[in-house]
C-alpha cells in the first residue's frame, strides 16, 4: 500500500502527475488550495504500485510517495 | 624548494629592466598575486596577454586565451569566485564589449583588474595610436547606476605600481577596478625598477570566517561584504538581478534594489580618501594650472617648470585616479589659480567633471588634441601663456 | 546504472539539495524545466557529486533561473555568457564540479560562439542546455531553434529561418559526450546527466523541453497534455532513426523529416583543456 503526499505550497496544478500515472490511480480534487488550484490525490489507493513516475515527472518537487508502514512491496 | 615570491622573482628575471608599458602591467599583475589571466589580443594591449602567457605557467597559474573580450571578462569574473586574483587586458573595442559583465562585476562585488591600452575610436579609429577616449566609458559604459574605480598611470614604472594597487583596491572594496594607459604608454620602452617585496604592500579580500549566520551580501561598517569562495561549503548564490543580503533575486523590491545599490556606490565613495591619488606641483604658488593625467601629465611636469622660467606661476594636478572624480580636490585649485588648462587626448572628457567642480570659480580651458600624437610642449606653453593674462 | 528510486529518498533530496526558500519556482503549468532540475539532482545524487565541491553557472532565460533552486554554490550570469563564467571557474580550479544550465537561446543564439569555443578547447563542464524552441523568458519570440513556420510574436506569418540543431553541432566539435532527450521521460536524462558529470571534458546534454506558455499555445498545441505528447510523437531513438534512413520504406523515410532525433550521439575519450594544461604547467613550472 502507497500513499501520496503533496505539498500544496509549491504544486501548481499542473496535472502532469495524472497524465503519467501508468495505472491512473490519480485523480484531481474539487477542493481548492492556498494558491488558488485543485490538488491532485490519490483516489485509487488499490491501483497505485509505487512505481514513483508521478514523483519524478512533478516539475515542482510536490509529490513525495510513501509506503505505508508496515507493508512491504 | 624556493617560496612562491621567490619563484615569482625568478619569473620576472632582473631587478632593472627596459621594458613597455605593457610589459610593466603584467609584472604588476604578478607582484600583486595575480594568478588568472583570462584576454583576447588586440592592438595595443596584446603584450600584457603576451607576457601573462609567458608568466603564469611557470608560476602554476592559469592564462586561458578567450573566445573574445566578453568572454575573457566573464572567465575571470568566474575565476575570481574561486579565491584567486584575476585580471584582462584589452583596448577600446575589447572595453566596449566587455561593458555588460562589467556591471555584472560591480553588481556582484566580484575584485578583477582590467587594463585598457587606449587607442583612438570610434570603433576600429586608429589601433595603433595612443589615445583617452575611453575615459567617460569607463565611468558610464555599463548600464545602470553605479560607482567604478579608474587608475591612469603616467610612465612605465607606475604602471606596474598602479597595476599592483589597482589589485588592492579591487580585493579591498570587492568590485572591478580599471588600470587605463594609452597605445603609446604601452608600447614605449622604459626603464623598470622591480620593487623589492619589502617595498610592496599587497591585500587579500576579507574571508568569511564563520558560516553560523553568513549571509554573502550583508556588509558591516566597511560595506564590503566578507568573500566565501566558491567550493567552501558556504554554497553562495551570485546573481547579477538585484539580491537581498543573502544574495536571492528580490526584483521587485524598491527598498532592496535601494538598499544595494546605494550601498555600492558608498562602499567606494565613503573611501575616496584612500582611493583618490594625485599629484601636486606648485599647488600653494600657482597662478595657472594644468590638470592633467595619463601619459599627457610627463609633458605637463616639463612644461610647468618651463613656464615657471619664463614668469608664469604654473602648477600641475595631475590626477592618478580619475573616477571617482576627486571633486573636492580640483574645487581646492580652483579656488586659489586664475585659470585651469585641461590637455587631453580626447575631444575634451575629463574636462567636464573639471568644470562641474570648479563651478565657475576661475577659467578652465580645453586642450583637446586627438590622431594619436601628444601634445608638444609647445602648444602647451602657449596655452598656458595665454591661460595667464586671463583676468581674474 | 539504475535509475530505480529508493523510497524516502526523494523528499530527502528535496530537503538536501534544493534551497527551499526560493520554492515554489517561477515556472509556469506544464513548463519542462522543473523536471529538468529533479532529473539533475537524481543524476548528482547517483553520481554521488559533494554539493560543497559543484558550481552551477548559468545565463539568462527561464532555464538559467534553475541555478537558483540547488543549494550548492551558483552563480546566475549575464545573457549568453554562462560558459565564459563556467570556464574560468574550472580553469581556476579544476577540482569543482561544473554544471551549467543554459538554454536554447542563451546557449546557442546570444551564447552560440561560447558554446563553439568551449566544446573546441574541451572544457571539463557538464551542460544541460535545455531547448524549448523560444525565448520564453521575454514573451516567446522567435529562437535559433524555433522550427521553420513556426509561429511567435516576432514571426507573425511563420519562421523563414531554418532551425540550428545543436547536438549536431556540439558532435561536429568533438564534444566528448552528447545527448539529447524530451523531459517527458525521467530515466534516460537521468542516467545521461550522470554519464556527463562523469565523462572527463565537455559534455552537452540537450532537454527538450515543452514552453506551453509561450510556445506550444502559439503553435497548434493548446494545452498541458498535448504539448507534452508532442514528443512522444516527434522524436525517434537516434538508432531507430539509423535504421529507418538505410533501411526503411519511402513512407518511413518521409515520416522522418517531421522528427527529431533522440538519444546518446556520442560518447568518446578526448584530453580536456584542464588535463592539457596541467600538464603545460609540470612542463614549465619553476
Amino acid at each position: 500500500m502507497h500513499t501520496i503526499q503533496i505539498d500544496e505550497r509549491w504544486c501548481k496544478g499542473c496535472k502532469l502527475c495524472i497524465i503519467y500515472c501508468p495505472t491512473q490511480a490519480l485523480h484531481i480534487t474539487e477542493r481548492f488550495t492556498q494558491r488558488g488550484i485543485h490538488p491532485p490525490e490519490l483516489a485509487l489507493t488499490e491501483r497505485c504500485n509505487g512505481c514513483r513516475l508521478c514523483e519524478l515527472i512533478c516539475p515542482d518537487f510536490a509529490i513525495t510517495v510513501m509506503e505505508e508502514a508496515g507493508v512491504h512491496v | 624548494m624556493s617560496t612562491y615570491r621567490e619563484r615569482i622573482r625568478q619569473a620576472l628575471g632582473a631587478k632593472v629592466q627596459f621594458v613597455q608599458g605593457d610589459d610593466a602591467c603584467a609584472y604588476g599583475a604578478i607582484l600583486a598575486g595575480c594568478t588568472f589571466f583570462a584576454g583576447y589580443p588586440i592592438t595595443p594591449a596584446t603584450e600584457v596577454a603576451e607576457r601573462m602567457s609567458e608568466i603564469l605557467p611557470k608560476l602554476g597559474g592559469c592564462y586561458i586565451q578567450m573566445e573574445d573580450e566578453i568572454a575573457s571578462i566573464g572567465a575571470i569574473i568566474g575565476a575570481s569566485w574561486t579565491g584567486v586574483k584575476v585580471m584582462t587586458a584589452t583596448s577600446g573595442p575589447g572595453f566596449s564589449l566587455m561593458q555588460e559583465n562589467l556591471g555584472y562585476g560591480i553588481i556582484t562585488e566580484t575584485p578583477c583588474v582590467i587594463i585598457n591600452v587606449q587607442r583612438s575610436g570610434p570603433s576600429t579609429g586608429q589601433p595603433t595610436m595612443g589615445a583617452y577616449g575611453d575615459m567617460m566609458q569607463a565611468r558610464w559604459g555599463t548600464h545602470g547606476d553605479h560607482e567604478i574605480i579608474l587608475l591612469c598611470p603616467s610612465s612605465v614604472q607606475e604602471a606596474m605600481e598602479l597595476t599592483i594597487v589597482a589589485f588592492n583596491m579591487a580585493e579591498q572594496y570587492r568590485t572591478p577596478v580599471l588600470l587605463f594607459i594609452d597605445g603609446e604608454l604601452g608600447h614605449m620602452r622604459e626603464r623598470l625598477v622591480i620593487p623589492d617585496d619589502s617595498e610592496i604592500t599587497l591585500f587579500d579580500r576579507v574571508r568569511a570566517e564563520s558560516m553560523e549566520g553568513y549571509k554573502p551580501f550583508q556588509v558591516g561598517e566597511s560595506l564590503v561584504p566578507a568573500f566565501a569562495p566558491f567550493g567552501s561549503g558556504y554554497r553562495t548564490y551570485v546573481t547579477g538581478l538585484t539580491h537581498n543580503e543573502q544574495g536571492l533575486p528580490r526584483t521587485s523590491s524598491p527598498a532592496i534594489h535601494d538598499k544595494l545599490v546605494r550601498r555600492l556606490a558608498a562602499k567606494i565613495n565613503d573611501h575616496t580618501d584612500d582611493i583618490v591619488r594625485y599629484e601636486e606641483f606648485y599647488a600653494d604658488d600657482c597662478d595657472v594650472a594644468i590638470v592633467a593625467y595619463g601619459i599627457t601629465a610627463r609633458t605637463c611636469r616639463d612644461v610647468v617648470e618651463e613656464a615657471r622660467g619664463r614668469g608664469i606661476k604654473a602648477g600641475l594636478l595631475r590626477l592618478i585616479t580619475i573616477w571617482p572624480f576627486p571633486e573636492a580636490l580640483v574645487a581646492r585649485w580652483a579656488e586659489r589659480v586664475r585659470a585651469i588648462l585641461v590637455p587631453e587626448m580626447n575631444m575634451g572628457q575629463i574636462y567636464h567633471p573639471i568644470r562641474e567642480a570648479v563651478e565657475g570659480r576661475c577659467a578652465v580651458r580645453l586642450l583637446a588634441k586627438i590622431g594619436g600624437e601628444l601634445h608638444t610642449p609647445t602648444e602647451l606653453l602657449d596655452a598656458l601663456e595665454e591661460l595667464s593674462c586671463q583676468p581674474r | 546504472m539504475s535509475t530505480t528510486l529508493t523510497l524516502k529518498t526523494a523528499a530527502e533530496l528535496r530537503t538536501t539539495h534544493l534551497r527551499q526558500e526560493m520554492f515554489p519556482t517561477i515556472f509556469c503549468d506544464g513548463c519542462g524545466l522543473g523536471n529538468v532540475l529533479n532529473y539533475t539532482l537524481w543524476a548528482v545524487e547517483q553520481v554521488g557529486l559533494d554539493l560543497d565541491r559543484t558550481v552551477f553557472v548559468s545565463g539568462i532565460g527561464c532555464s538559467s533561473r534553475l541555478t537558483g533552486y540547488v543549494n550548492a554554490d551558483g552563480m546566475h550570469t549575464t545573457h549568453g555568457r554562462a560558459l565564459s563564467f563556467a570556464t574560468g571557474i574550472k580553469a581556476a580550479n579544476p577540482d569543482l564540479n561544473v554544471i551549467v544550465f543554459t538554454g536554447d537561446g542563451d546557449g546557442s543564439g546570444i551564447g552560440g560562439n561560447h558554446l563553439l569555443h568551449t566544446i573546441r578547447r574541451n572544457m571539463d563542464l557538464t551542460v544541460i542546455l535545455v531547448n524549448n524552441f523560444t525565448y520564453g523568458m521575454t514573451g516567446g519570440q522567435s529562437a535559433p531553434t524555433s522550427p521553420t513556420g513556426s509561429f511567435s510574436p516576432t514571426t507573425p506569418y511563420g519562421n523563414v529561418e531554418h532551425p540550428l540543431d545543436i547536438c549536431e553541432l556540439a558532435q561536429a566539435l568533438g564534444a566528448p559526450y552528447v545527448a539529447r532527450w524530451p523531459v517527458s521521460v525521467p530515466s534516460q536524462p537521468i542516467k545521461s546527466i550522470a554519464q556527463g558529470i562523469s565523462k572527463r571534458g565537455f559534455s552537452l546534454i540537450e532537454m527538450m523541453a515543452p514552453c506551453p506558455t509561450a510556445y506550444g499555445r502559439r503553435n497548434g498545441l493548446r494545452g498541458i497534455e498535448p504539448n507534452w505528447q508532442w514528443y512522444r510523437d516527434h522524436t525517434v531513438l537516434v538508432d531507430e532513426y539509423e535504421r529507418v534512413e538505410q533501411f526503411g520504406s519511402p513512407e518511413e523515410r518521409a515520416a522522418l523529416r517531421d522528427k527529431m532525433k533522440i538519444g546518446v550521439f556520442q560518447d568518446i575519450e578526448r584530453e580536456s583543456f584542464g588535463d592539457r594544461w596541467a600538464a603545460l604547467v609540470d612542463r614549465v613550472k619553476l
